[in-house]
């Protein structure tokens, strides 16, 4: 029998976990549901899960305390759902530990694509060289090119790309993003990372108004995605 | 501490105006008669009688009252005689001509003492009169400029206060007609339940009553009604600091400012009648405008879907993969027009709470541009863009959600009302510590007559395509409002419609 990965769907609408059930098993995913958080986290615990899907607005416990309790004994990623407007509770939730988020309405190809790249970063072997698109590192010798030109990056700009690169597919927060590379005094700092994500983007992006390396999540962060 | 000031300065002047005034005008009399003495050896006893009328028919100008000025001529008049008249140190005159001018001199002091001291007496009461009329004009003059009713209440309150020296207290009414248990917060003391009777009752029965009156005298307080011959308003109380009643000028004053009071809370009271009105009227038109239009609004997306849904889960349609497709991606289109619809009430809703919060940070306004028409991408097909931000941007603070949110709204906008192919073009610069973001497209402008309604909630174009609520530019407003920014739309000269907003660049 092949393998399949484990996904926890924690959410109370029933027709919600329905759609997401038909869709995952369709792809080759084992789905569990809980229809409340004392379910969810029980699952969670018990079912060796390799991703979860958790709703932010469950009916007996808030999503983030869910989350909290579910990082205090796992790694297992975790993708967010949530509804829009709640910036706020997103970026917390990141901040908490969450891998990624998606708000409702969502199409189950983005979710799909979210699902792959979570599971992919769990179980991704540390290559020596990093290529996306045109842009290739050699963490050796930190070498940057793109299109086999090389460039010439700061410190803090390297850095910055290592923590992109080293969460790819993931969306970074500003503050955890402020936090990694300038350390905890700055994490209010955020001119800051705006400056570098602008000098960053003109040295890697083909396009630097219109990029597609690293994008904007407004109001949440940025996300470093793989090209095809 | 002022009040105070005005008190004693006002107690020294109401005693000298009694018998201390008596007491100065003798004295002076006395002073003026040894003065003389000392000298009039060399002038002589006529003279002397020039002086003592100039003193006397100066009394006046003192302010001394007829009653000391006549005093002070008698004593005048005898002091002569008694002292300068010979023969001296008897009130006997020898000469007839000295008993001529002893008597003429008493006539013309008492004249010009008299007549002085009335003509001042006209002045002041002239000086009171314009006093309470300036008093009247400027409670007047504040009333009318009075905003609300709270603003009324207040101006009433310290107008009386200061114009007659007492305490005042105002009970008004409320809409269902009874009045308030608690004084209006301007006044200027409280009461207890005994004496808030005692105003209810003058409210009730719309004549004054409590202290000083025939009804209810053991009041600590007079009331008067505010009441027109229409209605009801409320009642005020008056307290005097030395339990004296007002004067009959003071209460024709005081009756005078009542009846302006009464007038302008009327207007206050007719004012908001008026506008409660006109609320329900908006509201009802509201209401109405909302069901039409977001009942039609909800129910094509939801008529399409349920009818695909249906269609794709009939047997005679399963092999025919084509149509399949079209009925999905037909669920697709239905579904996010009512995602659209759900999130345009959202943000309206959000708007209208007020309790939007803006989210400031650093931000790209380029980033902002470019993200914007990323996530319109599907909508864009058919059309052209071109962004272009000025290099000299620099960062600055905004709540990139929320504007997102409103260049998103426009961009959607230019979207429906350009034919397929039109170009939109996306420009942001900077002027002195503003940003300034055009949003133009070449298609057909907007009607002359909608430009000004163009922002207002549920308004469509007349004659628009269906699909659409009117809310998407109305947000944009609400959500450009909210950054203190501001936007306008126009025709371009070269045709097509411009949307300009203008942003403080925030530090």
């Amino acid at each position: 029998m092949m393998y399949k990965p484990v996904i926890v769907i924690i959410d109370d609408e029933s027709q919600i976990r329905k759609i997401l059930r038909i869709t995952l098993e369709s792809n080759e995913y084992k789905v569990i549901e809980a229809d409340n958080a004392k379910n969810g986290l029980v699952q969670a615990a018990t079912s060796h899960a390799n991703l979860i899907l958790l709703d932010l607005g469950l009916p007996d416990m808030d999503g983030l305390e869910v989350l909290k309790e579910i990082r205090s004994f796992s790694d297992v990623p975790v993708i967010i759902l949530s509804v829009r407007n709640s910036e706020e509770d997103i970026v917390a939730a990141l901040d908490l530990g969450a891998d990624d988020y998606l708000t409702k309405p969502f199409n189950t190809s983005e979710l799909l694509a979210r699902i792959r790249a979570s599971l992919r970063r769990t179980q991704q072997p540390q290559e020596s060289v990093f290529k996306n698109g045109g842009l290739s590192i050699d963490f050796a010798s930190h070498v940057v090119t793109k299109d086999l030109e090389e460039l010439k990056l700061t410190n803090t700009e390297y850095e910055l790309l290592l923590l992109f690169i080293k969460n790819i597919g993931k969306v970074l927060t500003h503050r955890f993003i402020l936090k990694e590379i300038w350390g905890p005094s700055y994490i209010e700092h955020s001119q800051y990372l705006r400056v570098f994500i602008g000098q960053l983007r003109k040295k890697i992006e083909s396009n630097p108004s219109e990029p597609n390396i690293i994008l904007t999540e407004s109001g949440v962060g940025y996300r470093m995605v793989m090209l095809k | 501490m002022n009040r105070q000031k005005y008190l004693i300065s006002k107690k020294i002047f109401v005693s000298q105006s009694g018998w201390m005034r008596y007491l100065l005008s003798v004295i002076i009399v006395i002073t003026i008669n040894f003065t003389c003495y000392s000298f009039y050896k060399g002038i002589g006893y006529q003279a002397i009688s020039l002086l003592f009328l100039f003193t006397v028919s100066l009394l006046p100008l003192f302010g001394f009252g007829p009653g000391p000025t006549l005093l002070a001529a008698l004593i005048s008049a005898l002091s002569w005689d008694y002292f300068f008249i010979p023969p001296l140190y008897t009130f006997h005159i020898a000469k007839i001509e000295d008993i001529m001018m002893f008597v003429m001199y008493f006539i013309v002091a008492f004249v010009t003492g008299v007549l002085s001291a009335r003509i001042r007496q006209k002045g002041l009461i002239a000086k009171q009169r314009e006093e309470r009329t300036n008093a009247l004009y400027n409670l007047l003059k504040e009333l009318s400029a009075a905003p609300g009713i709270n603003e009324v209440a207040e101006i009433t309150i310290r107008n009386i206060e200061q114009t007659f020296d007492v305490e005042a207290i105002l009970f008004l009414a409320d809409k269902e007609g009874q009045i308030s248990t608690k004084q209006h917060k301007a006044s200027t003391y409280s009461i207890d339940e005994p004496e808030w009777r005692v105003a209810q009752w003058v409210y009730i029965n719309g004549s004054k009553a409590g202290k000083f009156t025939n009804t209810l005298p053991h009041s600590s307080s007079t009331y008067y009604p505010i009441a027109s011959s229409r209605n009801k308003y409320g009642a005020v109380g008056i307290r005097t600091f030395n339990e004296e009643q007002l004067n009959i000028d003071q209460l024709t004053l005081l009756n005078a400012f009542i009846t302006q009071i009464t007038t302008i809370v009327e207007r206050e009271y007719l004012n908001d009648l008026a506008k409660q009105t006109l609320l329900i009227a908006e509201s009802e038109k509201l209401y109405k405008t909302l069901f039409n239009s977001i009942s039609h609004e909800l129910k094509t997306p939801i008529t399409t879907i349920i009818g695909a849904a249906s269609s794709l889960s009939d047997d005679s349609f399963r092999n025919d993969s084509k149509l399949r497709k079209n009925l999905s991606k037909e669920i697709n289109v239905a579904a996010e027009r009512l995602n659209r619809l759900v999130e345009n009430l959202l943000d309206m809703a959000r708007l209208e709470s007020g309790t939007l919060k803006l989210k400031l940070d650093w931000n790209d306004i380029s980033d902002l541009a470019y993200d914007s028409v990323h996530r319109l991408k599907t909508e864009l097909f058919n059309h052209k863009v071109i962004i272009d931000v000025g290099k000299d941007i620099n960062l600055f603070k905004f709540d990139f959600g929320l504007l997102e949110q409103a260049i998103m709204n426009i961009i959607h906008n230019s979207v429906i009302y350009t034919p397929d192919g039109s170009q939109i073009n996306i420009n942001v610069k900077k002027d002195d510590d503003e940003c300034i973001i055009t949003i133009s497209d070449n298609g057909p402008g907007f009607p002359e007559e909608s430009l000004i309604k163009l922002f207002q909630k549920f308004y469509r174009i007349p004659g628009s395509k269906t699909g659409g609520t009117g809310l998407g530019l109305s947000i944009a407003k609400g959500f450009i409002d909210a950054h203190k920014g501001s936007i306008t739309a126009e025709n371009r000269n070269e045709g097509g419609a411009c949307f300009t907003i203008k942003l403080p660049m925030l530090k």
